[in-house]
C-alpha cells in the first residue's frame, strides 16, 4: 500500500541517517553490514558506532523508513530493508542536498 | 560471554530498559562481530579507537532515547487527560491545591524558621528570662525589673529590645 505522507515532510535527514539509508538502497541487510556499507561509501569519513546505529535504526523504523525480519527467528540477526517511503525520502534528501549544492557553485568561491 | 562483551553489556545499561529490550541482544552481536574484525585487521590504536567510538556513541544516544521515551510518555499522558474532561478536571484541582498547600506551608516554615531576623548580625541574637526559683525555671521580666536590669546589661549587651 503506497504510504500518503510526504516525504518533504521528514528533511532535511541528518548525515548519519542518511547514509544509513543510502546503504540499504541495495537491499535487506543487518546492522554490521550497514556500519560497514556506510564506512565503505564514506571512504572512512563516516563510522558509525553500535549506539549511534542502533539510534538510528530505531528512528527509521518508528518513521516507516525502514523494516525488519528475523530470519529463523533469531532476534540478534535481524535484517533491515527500505520501504517504498523511506526510498522515497532518500530520494527527495537527495535532491535536497543536490540543489543546495547547485545554488552554492553558482559563487565563484566554489568554482574549480 | 567475554569481558568485552560484558563491559559493552555494562555500557548499554546507559539506554532506557525497553531500547534494551528491543535491541540490546543485537548490539552485543553486532559490537563483538566489528571487534572480531578490528582484531583481525591489528592494531592496538584500532581497538582502542573502536572503544572510545563506542563509549561516545551510547553516551550520546542513550540521553536522547531517555528524552524519547519521556516525550512519549508525556504525549500519552495527555492524550489521556484530554479523552476525560472529568477525570482532567479532578487532576487539574488535586494539583493546584497541592502545589498551593505546598507553597503556604514552605512560605511559613521558610519566614519562620529559615529566613534570618531583620537585625544586623541575628546569630548573636540572645533572649534574656529570669530564673526566679526552683519550681519555675523561666519567667519574662516584669516592667519594673525590666527598667532595674536593663541598665546593667546595656553595659554588656550593645542593643536591647522587648516584646
Amino acid at each position: 500500500m503506497p504510504d500518503a505522507r510526504d516525504p518533504q515532510a521528514l528533511l532535511p535527514l541528518t548525515p548519519a541517517l542518511f547514509h544509513v539509508l543510502v546503504a540499504l538502497a541495495d537491499g535487506e541487510t543487518h546492522g554490521y553490514a550497514i556500519m560497514k556499507e556506510v564506512e565503505r561509501l564514506t571512504e572512512g569519513a563516516v563510522r558509525l558506532s553500535t549506539g549511534t546505529l542502533y539510534g538510528i535504526i530505531k528512528r527509521l523504523l518508528a518513521d516507516g523508513l525502514i523494516t525488519e525480519s528475523r530470519p529463523g527467528g533469531d532476534a540478534r540477526r535481524r535484517r533491515y530493508e527500505l520501504t517504498r517511503f523511506g526510498a522515497d525520502v532518500a530520494r527527495a534528501e537527495a535532491r535536497r542536498l543536490e540543489q543546495t549544492l547547485t545554488l552554492a557553485r553558482r559563487k565563484a568561491l566554489f568554482r574549480t | 560471554m567475554s569481558r568485552s562483551d560484558r563491559v559493552f553489556r555494562q555500557l548499554l545499561r546507559l539506554f532506557p530498559a525497553e531500547f534494551r529490550g528491543d535491541f540490546g541482544d543485537e548490539m552485543t552481536e553486532t559490537f563483538r562481530e566489528h571487534q572480531q574484525d578490528v582484531l583481525a585487521r591489528g592494531g592496538t590504536m584500532a581497538y582502542l579507537a573502536l572503544w572510545r567510538d563506542t563509549i561516545r556513541g551510547v553516551v550520546t544516544t542513550a540521553p536522547r532515547e531517555h528524552l524519547d521515551l519521556l516525550r512519549q510518555d508525556v504525549r500519552y499522558g495527555l492524550r489521556n487527560l484530554g479523552r476525560s474532561a472529568g477525570f482532567t478536571a479532578v487532576a487539574l484541582v488535586a494539583l493546584a491545591v497541592g502545589i498551593g498547600a505546598n507553597t503556604a506551608v514552605f512560605s511559613i516554615v521558610d519566614g519562620v524558621l529559615f529566613k534570618a531576623l531583620p537585625y544586623p548580625h541575628p546569630e548573636e541574637l540572645l533572649t534574656a528570662y529570669e530564673s526566679p526559683g526552683p519550681t519555675l525555671d523561666r519567667m519574662g521580666f516584669s516592667p519594673p525589673a525590666y527598667r532595674r536590669r536593663c541598665f546593667r546589661c546595656s553595659r554588656s549587651l550593645p542593643r536591647w529590645a522587648v516584646r
